[in-house]
């Protein structure tokens, strides 16, 4: 019929704004968690004044924060638990999973597989602005009296149960008082903006998954997918099928807040001196169950984009194809499955007993090998290969060994003896830090100036690149590696003052101002970053060819960038993802819509 | 032709199934109120759980991808149920009652019988 | 829009054999069976960790409830026929149909809603003791998705005319996909009833 030309009439606010087109839906989430990303880092960096200089006043910005947060200018510990917590929230759910699939998987996953959009292009569109709701939500929730939740991004009760605003404790006199008090309470609002975060991801899972088992090109078989397309397929599993638990864990924790039921308050519970009038009989670990059942697969969810990116930017860059392949995709399927049977590994301490413990740390030793074998796939594939070090390429690069320290240093925390030791120290801070920040972020960065002049048909400077790259690999290292250092010695995490008021962390304590500093800079070079990103939209070098990085996979045969309906004649599979460097070929590389080899 | 025979298959299997269920429901309305043993209850129960999981998996038979999604989702309910069981599971005695009166009965408890404390 | 690019709207992928919003309601239905999974769960938890539990008889109308999951039963048929009707070519059939599934939906809800005021007149509210609390949010949350479901079939309906003459095959396709819906949110009543007020 003639539809196709009502979409080129669409007004500005429906193709740019209100849009299904899975490419702007992309670039939507990707400037929205961007923006994210830096609010959560600049949340991290005021709370490491506070570590490096507890009590002191903070010079000029200080006094930014009013006297409810910041009197004077010095932090209160009330608002470094609410930094605390919302920059794990935000970095986490608002920050780096929409980037890493909202972004990421949206633009790519339809050019890789060769289709015209996503399945459900409206059901897109709705993922994105659910999570931009969620966003508001949890931004709003820093201005309401008490300001944000601070029980950590991992809202424990009894604490989340009885923080302010509260049924149980707040008095009110009418509906105007309940709503104010009650609702508009940070940590109540923590609640809501999860639902709709949780809301979001469903809806954008059941996408993925439907697109890539239904919109493959023809010729494009499971084993001909780019393991980019597969990392997101697991992903999207997890996300489909372990976040409905920590929905309904909300659900249960709001009951909680708002109606005053005591799903996680034992009976009995003294608060600030008073019984608390709830009906008890409820039971606070089986939060942390729910909780963890989501937040273990959520971290695969954090990975797993990660080394899809990093895979696709290293078989471009080695010019020969990735070695075992098959044996990445078997493993990043088992580690799906293992990443559902390992959540208790966060709960040793909790007195869950021996029979579960070892349960739980053996499948934990077990997850450990897929990832293995997906790094030393990877590592082994560099063996032999012509390697071109631009910028995409250094930090999928960097990723290798930053994730290895990582994975490794999760060893003695899932095993449960050296756990007692570990646990909620700084050693766990430095651990996840490793995998998410020079791990995953880095891949992300490297998506980035992989992909940017596929989207906007220009390339990003190769010497802010470097800026960029070199100083933050060494900033992350020497922000997290002391505090492997310090969690040994003991120091606790949460602590607002950085363990200055504890002994046993005296001799670790010079370790805060390190990484403070490192932090701060850390910081700073990201303008490198930011400043190219914008500038090279509107001036980078534009590309002579729609393939500037001589590329197999189907995204780089589209225009860039590509047009709606993405592809210009009908598209089709004919071999692998990564055939470069194929014997009898006169190019190093033969794309995978290519039939013959010439 | 064949699409009307399927049609009126699928509203024959439907008519059969729900009818069924209804039944089902009211027959353990009525063991329980008439105060049966719990145990007709539950097999009850099962009966109507395995009619309905069939009925679910009729409706989406010959489709791979949806049975094996299925499957996966109700191996995960079965760790999410594990749950409970590992609650229960407790190698060390009485950390699961989270009461106050049963932990007040048990400390009462120990102090009759003395310091009898081990460590182990 | 863009729907007309989109392979297996309404046709099936020979592969998989199914079109695109039907494997989509499926997976949608997996993260349901997590989410009631992990209240049930969560129902386990707290009942084997109390120290006594009512029988849910003994606080619970039995009978009104017992009506009530009649009635969504038939709701469960009646959308099964108005499926049905479509595929006849019946719009006037269909019609018929799904507005009586609707009715029996909102009957549904009117009955709880009766009975939870009935909860709330004799003061018992969630907070008052676990038991009620798990049950509030357990028929709470089965009510959500049923009013969700209402929503739904009632734009169906209102729009059957256009859309059924516009696209018979697409619409019939979403009349299953929303019928699918509509069972699970019955059958996981099915379950829901017999836990929470005869155990």
């Amino acid at each position: 019929m003639e539809h196709h030309h009502v979409e080129h009439k669409l007004p500005f606010w429906r193709k740019y704004i209100f849009s299904t087109d899975h490419k702007v839906i992309g670039i939507q989430y990707g400037i929205t968690a961007l923006f994210f990303l830096l609010f959560g880092f600049c949340l991290m960096m005021l709370m490491r004044w506070q570590l490096a200089y507890p009590g002191e006043p903070l010079p000029y910005i200080g006094k930014w924060f009013g006297e409810t947060r910041m009197p004077g200018g010095i932090m209160l510990p009330e608002f470094y638990n609410q930094l605390g917590a919302m920059h794990g929230t935000i970095m986490v759910f608002l920050g780096v999973v929409p980037l890493a699939v909202g972004a990421f998987g949206n633009f790519v996953v339809p050019l890789q597989i060769g289709a015209p959009d996503m399945a459900f292009p409206k059901l897109n569109m709705a993922s994105y602005w659910v999570y931009f709701i969620g966003g508001v939500i949890m931004l709003a929730s820093f201005f309401v009296p008490g300001g944000a939740a601070g029980s950590g991004w991992t809202s424990y009760p009894p604490l989340a149960d009885i923080a302010l605003g509260s049924a149980a404790l707040t008095h009110w006199a009418t509906l105007g008082e309940y709503f104010s008090k009650v609702v508009l309470s940070g940590q109540t609002l923590w609640i809501i903006g999860m639902v709709f975060l949780i809301t979001s991801s469903l809806l954008g899972s059941v996408n993925f998954i439907v697109t890539i088992f239904q919109l493959r090109a023809p010729g494009l078989t499971f084993m001909r997918l780019p393991f980019f397309v597969w990392a997101q397929l697991v992903t999207s599993f997890l996300l489909l099928l372990a976040f409905p638990p920590l929905e309904g864990a909300g659900i249960l924790q709001l009951m909680d807040r708002l109606a005053g039921t005591s799903f996680f308050l034992p009976s009995g519970l003294v608060v600030s001196g008073q019984q608390l009038a709830v009906s008890g009989g409820g039971n606070a670990l089986l939060w942390q169950h729910l909780f963890w059942f989501l937040a273990h697969p959520e971290v695969y969810v954090l990975i797993l984009p990660a080394m899809g990116i990093v895979t696709e930017i290293i078989a471009n860059n080695i010019r020969k194809p990735i070695w075992g392949y098959k044996s990445m995709v078997y493993a990043v399927i088992f580690l799906g499955f293992m990443s559902f049977i390992v959540w208790a590994h966060h709960m040793y301490l909790t007195n869950m007993g021996t029979v579960i413990s070892a349960f739980f740390q053996t499948t934990t030793m077990i997850i450990s090998v897929p990832s293995i074998v997906i790094l030393t796939c990877l590592f082994i594939s560099l063996w032999g290969g012509s390697i071109r070090f631009n910028t995409p390429m250094l930090f999928a690069l960097a990723f290798l060994p930053m994730f290895g320290i990582g994975g490794l240093t999760g060893l003695p925390l899932g095993l449960a003896t050296p756990d007692i030791h570990l646990h909620d120290t700084y050693y766990v801070i430095g651990h996840f830090h490793y995998v998410v920040a020079p791990g995953t972020i880095f891949a992300l960065f490297a998506g980035i100036y992989y992909w940017f002049p596929k989207v906007t048909g220009r390339k990003m400077n190769e010497v802010l690149g470097q800026l960029h790259f070199w100083p933050s690999l060494v900033c992350m290292n020497v922000v997290f590696m002391p505090m492997f250092i310090q969690g040994m010695a003991g120091v606790s995490r949460r602590l607002y003052d950085g363990g200055a008021s504890y002994a046993h962390a005296e001799p670790v304590l010079y370790l805060n101002n390190v990484m403070s500093i490192a932090a701060w800079i850390m910081g700073v070079v990201q303008i490198f970053f930011i400043v190219n990103i914008i500038w090279s939209m509107f001036a980078g070098k534009k590309i002579t060819s729609d393939n500037p990085w001589d590329a197999t996979t189907l995204e780089w045969d589209t225009p860039s960038p590509p047009g709606h309906g993405n592809f210009t004649k009908p598209i089709e599979a004919y071999r692998g993802p990564y055939e470069y460097s194929v014997p009898g070929a006169k190019k190093d590389f033969t794309p995978q819509s290519q039939k013959e080899v010439i | 032709m064949s699409q009307t025979d399927h049609v009126a298959e699928d509203v024959k299997t439907c008519l059969k199934v729900f009818p069924i269920l209804a039944f089902l429901i009211l027959i353990t309305v009525a063991v329980h109120q008439s105060h049966l043993p719990y145990k007709f209850q539950l097999m009850i129960e099962i009966i109507k759980a395995v009619i309905a999981v069939g009925y679910f998996l009729h409706l989406m038979a010959n489709r791979r991808e949806i049975s094996n999604t299925w499957i996966l989702t109700i191996i995960l309910v079965l760790a999410l149920l594990f749950l409970p069981i590992a609650n229960g599971l407790n190698h060390i005695h009485g950390t699961t009652d989270t009461s106050r009166q049963v932990q007040q009965e048990k400390l009462s408890e120990h102090q009759a019988n003395g310091e009898e404390e081990n460590v182990h | 829009m863009s729907s007309e690019l989109i392979p297996y709207t309404i046709e099936e992928r020979p592969d998989t054999g199914l079109y695109n919003a039907k494997f989509g309601i499926w997976l949608f239905l997996a993260s349901e069976v997590m989410l009631f999974g992990s209240l049930i769960s969560s129902y386990i938890i707290l009942r084997t960790g109390s120290v006594s539990w009512p029988v849910g008889s003994t606080i619970l109308n039995v009978p009104m409830a017992t009506f009530n999951t009649m009635i969504l039963i038939s709701s469960s048929i009646s959308i099964v026929f108005a499926w049905a009707s479509l595929k006849e070519n019946n719009l006037k059939k269909f019609r018929m149909f799904m507005f009586l599934t609707i009715l029996a939906g909102v009957a549904f809800l009117g009955i709880k809603g009766y009975e939870y005021s009935i909860k709330f007149h004799h003061h018992l509210f969630p907070s008052t003791s676990t038991f009620l609390g798990i049950y509030f949010t357990m028929t709470g949350a089965h009510a959500l998705h049923l009013i969700g479901g209402v929503i739904v079939n009632t734009y169906m309906l209102l729009t059957s005319g256009t859309k059924f003459k516009e696209s018979p095959q697409r619409f019939t396709n979403r009349i299953e996909v929303a019928g699918l819906y509509w069972h699970f949110v019955d059958l996981v009543w099915i379950f829901l009833f017999p836990l929470l007020y005869l155990s």
